[in-house]
């Protein structure tokens, strides 16, 4: 079953960024931004991933923090290293994002130290997990700090909006072709998250399961 | 296109590497539930 998933999220990937190299051309807002715009293939789907990672360490921090299973602790903490990853390609294609469009690879805009905080929150919440010995304490500390780290996601979303901001706003699609490839790019991200937390969660669940049996 | 390669490169790296990663966890779980059964 994982290695058949593994098998479609590859192929979903390298279709999507065929598409994204050959018939993904997209057309920003800004009249006068012209270069290298199909970088949202693989930039946009990250931060979507991002912010539904976060949202899984949100809805399994607060089903510990209400049941005190270990499975939510496990899929918490699986699912905050998948937001790590995607958040480090995230702000590393978003500072490759930046070069070409205002010649800097990063600019203090709203939206990239928001996105920048949640990196931060996510590598915070990793060296709390490997550095609290006790369990239960680790497991209920961070469900805690998983909640309030998921605070930054909407602010990540709104700054934009509401502040003055040089971050690309959105971007139009013109064809069909276009659309889907966005559409595949990002299901081919959301497939792997899935596939990264399933993983990570089973080691978790072994590892918690051998610690048990040496004890 | 040069920025959209390294952009591609970057993230499959990175993708990659913390598969590997994962994949070397799950080596060494295999080899301590493999120690575990010998010593059993």
């Amino acid at each position: 079953m994982r290695r058949a998933l593994f098998v479609l999220t590859l192929v979903i990937i390298l279709v999507s960024t065929w598409m994204a190299f050959t018939i993904g051309e997209v057309v920003p807002s800004e009249a006068n931004v012209t270069v290298e715009k199909n970088i949202v293939y693989v930039h946009v789907p990250s931060a979507i991933c991002t912010a539904l990672c976060l949202v899984v360490v949100l809805v399994a921090g607060i089903c510990y923090l209400r049941t005190g299973k270990d499975q939510w602790d496990r899929l918490g903490a699986a699912s905050a290293e998948a937001a790590l990853v995607f958040a480090t390609v995230l702000n590393v294609t978003g500072s490759i994002f930046a070069r070409p469009f205002w010649n800097t690879w990063w600019a203090p805009s709203p939206r990239l130290i928001s996105s920048a905080i949640l990196w931060f929150l996510c590598v915070a919440y990793m060296i709390l997990r490997t550095n609290i010995q006790n369990p239960r304490h680790r497991a209920r500390i961070c469900a805690v700090f998983g909640i309030i780290a998921f605070l930054d996601v909407p602010m990540v979303f709104v700054t934009a909006r509401l502040m003055t901001d040089q971050h690309i706003d959105n971007v139009r699609f013109e064809t069909a072709a276009q659309s889907a490839s966005f559409g595949l790019s990002i299901l081919g991200i959301v497939l792997l998250a899935a596939l990264l937390i399933w993983l990570k969660t089973d080691i978790l669940q072994s590892k918690a399961k051998l610690e048990r049996d040496l004890t | 296109m040069y920025y959209l390669c390294l952009a591609v490169s970057v993230a499959w790296l990175i993708y990659f590497g913390y598969l590997f990663y994962l994949e070397r966890q799950v080596k060494d779980l295999r080899k301590r539930l493999d120690a575990r059964t010998a010593d059993s």
